[in-house]
């Protein structure tokens, strides 16, 4: 059911990008792709590039969960490509079949977007593969601190991050059973016309959304038997340990992207 | 004895309840101090409803809560919440913590306990219920019987008085349910803790030093274990647990499908079941 998903699919290890702060994590991956919306040329890609699979190599989790992380996206990404060499106006032809002519700037273009989707997959996936969901939403409540100040609930939107994210599993197993029982009183999910498919959606969707919310009932009662009354006076049990070794990192990410601003055409 | 729970008078009624019937009609009841309580009845008698009107889930509409000598009230329903822990009875819904430790430590979160003591309070009690390998473990990797507890472990972290079991057991198999049953004694014994449990199981409210029977918002009946059981025949309508193919067998009868009178196991009810429209 989950597999072919890898947003979120963290694979467990301990190499250095593992043992990483969540915080520098997140920060670096935005970091990191600020730079390459930075990048414009062969030499600023190939520089990317380069500290791209140095990280892959440093996290030692295998090539093939980086490859599974493009799959979904990977019509966006042809799409996108031939979008370029079809449509981008320059001024060195190369070919020209009547309506399709296809310019230098063109494929230069198509390779860059190319690049650029690469490296943004593969290190966000890097992110989601080497951190536990749980440390990243702990990440983000940390690093949307400031935004308290102006009575934005962040501490609310993490706990329900976090909870959404701990019955993930629950829900895609009540799909199942859903799905399951549905079998059993004739029902076919995988034949019919696409119209007929989607249809066939909508009972599960209900008996689903019917047990969500029964459960978010008893999960609010429980709860608030336990005291949870909101706010911020609440003490963290879960603690998150900046070392030496993140402002390093940090340091590196900070000096990669100068160094881009420096190639940069 | 002292009395740790006190209802005097208490009325609820659900708002969207439209019959107009109350919920819980003008239950009164007191619970001592180191108790075990049971409390039977069948399904809709009020049972769930009573024991959430003790630490103000459910807000009464008349009559007083009186916990550990303190009336409920909105100033007060946050040490009285400190003082009881409810353990219900689906053991997803009340996981909330992304691992074991963190569902333990949550109770303490809410109440301010500062991060070491925290620390120290979760591995004790995940101890006292010999989950402590799991501390970094998953919800989905942990069987029923399993989280539940955890979530005993969340109530003894923090320290509370009196245990309520809301029907904790009855999504669970027996062998689980003796494990969750084993625990409970062993924490009695230990810190004395005042238990109420909703029971449908008759073994679990056999336990219990005292039980009580409501029926339609009411206590109809109380007494030790020997005086309820003595009711035989009427344990049924009562709500306690006889096999699952006799009941089955009872309201098929009440839809006018004609069983087979002698016993069933529940393989041959099935069995008897699917045949029952085949004219093969």
């Amino acid at each position: 059911m989950s597999q072919g998903i890898v947003i979120g699919q963290y694979i467990p290890g301990k190499s250095f990008i593992h043992r990483l702060d969540p915080r520098l994590k997140v920060s670096a991956t935005v970091l990191f792709l600020i730079t390459v919306f930075l990048a414009n040329n062969w030499l600023s890609y190939a520089v990317l590039l380069a500290f791209t699979i140095l990280a892959i190599f440093l996290s030692e989790v295998s090539l093939r969960f980086f490859a599974n992380g493009l799959k979904p996206l990977l019509l966006l990404i042809i799409l996108t490509v031939f979008l370029q060499i079809f449509f981008t106006q320059g001024e060195i032809l190369l070919f020209n079949w009547g309506p399709i002519q296809i310019y230098q700037e063109g494929l230069i273009n198509a390779a860059f977007i190319f690049l650029r989707f690469m490296l943004i997959i593969f290190m966000s996936t890097l992110l989601t593969l080497t951190t536990m969901p749980l440390e990243i939403t702990d990440a983000i409540e940390y690093l949307l601190r400031p935004l308290t100040r102006i009575k934005v609930p962040v501490y609310a939107i993490a706990l329900m991050l976090s909870i959404a994210l701990r019955f993930v599993p629950t829900l895609m197993e009540e799909v199942q059973k859903i799905m399951n029982a549905q079998r059993a009183r004739g029902m076919d999910f995988s034949e019919g016309s696409f119209i007929q498919r989607l249809k066939n959606v909508v009972p599960l969707l209900i008996p689903l959304f019917v047990s969500a919310f029964n459960r978010a009932d008893d999960l609010a009662i429980a709860m608030e038997s336990r005291g949870y009354q909101g706010g911020d006076h609440r003490t963290k049990y879960r603690q998150l340990n900046w070392m030496k070794q993140d402002t390093f990192v940090l340091f590196i990410y900070l000096l990669l992207g100068g160094l881009i601003l420096y190639l940069r055409s | 004895m002292d009395t740790i729970i006190e209802l005097d008078c208490v009325s609820f009624s659900y708002q969207y309840d439209d019959t107009g019937e109350d919920t819980l009609k003008e239950v009164s009841l007191k619970i001592s101090k180191g108790e075990w309580l049971a409390i039977i009845g069948p399904n809709g008698s009020g049972k769930s409803t009573l024991v959430k009107t003790f630490n103000g889930i459910l807000p009464v509409r008349s009559g007083r809560v009186l916990v550990d000598g303190e009336v409920l009230s909105d100033e007060t329903v946050w040490e009285i919440r400190k003082k009881l822990g409810m353990v219900f009875q689906n053991p997803e819904n009340q996981f909330v913590g992304a691992t074991v430790g963190d569902d333990v430590a949550f109770g303490l979160e809410n109440h301010g306990v500062p991060r070491d003591e925290m620390i120290h309070r979760v591995e004790k009690a995940l101890e006292t219920v010999e989950m402590k390998e799991f501390i970094d473990r998953e919800p989905s990797s942990l069987s029923g019987g399993q989280k539940q507890r955890v979530a005993i472990a969340g109530i003894l972290a923090l320290k509370p008085q009196v245990l309520v079991l809301d029907e904790s057991t009855s999504m669970l198999d027996p062998r689980a349910r003796e494990e969750i049953m084993d625990t409970i004694r062993y924490i009695k014994e230990k810190t004395g803790m005042t238990v109420i449990s909703i029971t449908h199981n008759i073994d679990e409210a056999a336990e219990a030093s005292r039980i009580i029977i409501m029926e339609e918002g009411r206590i109809i009946d109380e007494g030790d274990s020997r005086h309820i059981f003595s009711k035989g025949e009427q344990l049924i309508d009562l709500g306690l647990d006889v096999p699952f193919a006799e009941r089955l067998k009872k309201e098929l009868k009440v839809q006018n499908i004609q069983v087979p009178d002698d016993y069933m196991t529940k393989k041959e009810l099935r069995d008897w079941l699917w045949t029952l429209n085949s004219k093969m």
